[in-house]
C-alpha cells in the first residue's frame, strides 16, 4: 500500500475507458440487429451485425473482470462497489443474452437490455470517479 | 464517505449546487424510458398504450431535468460538471428529435437508432456528473 500503488491506481481509468467503448460497442450492435434484422438470418449483413454484437459482447465480459479484480486490489470503498455491481450486471446481461439465443423468447431479451442500463452507468461511474 | 445516514446523504447530494440530487432523479426517469422504450422494441408493440404513454412522459421528464440540471451546474465552478450538463441537454434534445420524427410517421428504423445512441449519451453525462460530484 501507499506510494507504489500509485502507478496501478492511474491506470484504472484507462480500464474503464476501454470498457466503455466495449459497451457502447455491444449497444449499438445490439440495437442495430434489433432493429434492422430478424430470426432466422436470411443475408449475412444481418449475421455480420449480429457477430460484432457478439465480438464486443465477450470483450466486455473480459474487460468486465480486469476491472473487478482491479478494483478489489487497488480501490476505495466506493469503486469496490462499483466494480462488483458491473460485474453482477454484465453477469445478468450476458446470461440473458445467451438465453435468448437458446430459446428466441423475447423475455429474455429484456433481461440483456436491462443489465446493460446498470453496467454502462456503473462503468462511467468508474471512469468519472478515477479521474 | 464514513458512514451512512441521513445527513451524509443530503450533504453528498446537496453539494454543488444539488447538481447530483437532480441527477439521480433524472437517472430514475431514465430507468422508466429505456424500459418502456425497450419493451416496445422487442416484444413489437404498436404506437398506442400504455408502453407509449409511459415512454413519452418519462421522456418529458428527462428533458426538463436534464434543463435543470444545466441550471445548477452554471451555478458551480467546475468546468467538468458545466460541459458534462451542456452535453447532457444537447443529448436529450437529439434523442427527442429522432424520437419525434419517428412517431411522427417516418417510421424508419435508423431514426429509433438514432434515440437509442441519444438515449447513451444522456446515461454517460448523467453518471458522470454523479459520479464526479460525489468525489470531488
Amino acid at each position: 500500500m501507499g506510494e507504489s500503488n500509485e502507478k496501478y491506481i492511474s491506470l484504472l481509468p484507462i480500464l474503464a475507458s476501454v470498457e466503455a467503448i466495449f459497451l457502447t460497442g455491444t449497444f449499438a450492435a445490439g440495437i442495430g440487429t434489433l432493429l434492422f434484422t430478424s430470426f432466422p438470418f436470411s443475408s449475412s449483413l444481418e449475421a455480420d451485425m449480429m457477430s460484432l454484437h457478439v465480438s464486443f459482447a465477450m470483450l466486455s465480459a473480459v474487460f468486465g473482470i480486469v476491472l473487478f479484480t482491479a478494483s478489489m486490489k487497488f480501490g476505495d470503498r466506493v469503486l469496490k462497489i462499483l466494480g462488483s455491481l458491473l460485474f453482477a450486471f454484465i453477469g445478468i446481461a450476458g446470461a440473458g443474452g445467451l438465453t435468448f439465443y437458446g430459446t428466441l423468447d423475447p423475455s429474455f431479451s429484456f433481461m440483456m437490455s436491462l443489465g446493460f442500463f446498470g453496467a454502462y452507468f456503473c462503468v462511467i461511474g468508474y471512469l468519472f470517479y478515477t479521474i | 464517505m464514513s458512514k451512512v445516514s441521513y445527513g451524509n446523504i443530503v450533504d453528498l447530494l446537496s453539494k454543488y449546487s444539488y447538481t447530483p440530487a437532480v441527477a439521480v432523479i433524472q437517472l430514475i426517469s431514465l430507468i422508466s424510458v429505456y424500459a418502456a422504450g425497450m419493451e416496445i422494441a422487442i416484444y413489437h408493440l404498436p404506437l398506442i398504450g400504455s408502453a407509449i404513454t409511459a415512454h413519452i412522459y418519462s421522456a418529458a421528464i428527462v428533458v426538463i431535468l436534464g434543463l435543470l440540471l444545466f441550471a445548477a451546474a452554471m451555478r458551480t465552478d467546475s468546468l467538468m460538471l458545466k460541459s458534462l450538463s451542456l452535453l447532457n441537454a444537447l443529448f436529450c434534445v437529439i434523442a427527442a428529435f429522432e424520437g419525434l420524427f419517428y412517431f411522427g410517421g417516418y417510421t424508419f428504423p435508423i431514426y429509433a437508432f438514432g434515440m437509442g445512441i441519444g438515449f447513451l449519451g444522456v446515461l454517460f453525462t448523467n453518471a458522470g456528473v454523479i459520479l464526479y460530484a460525489i468525489k470531488h
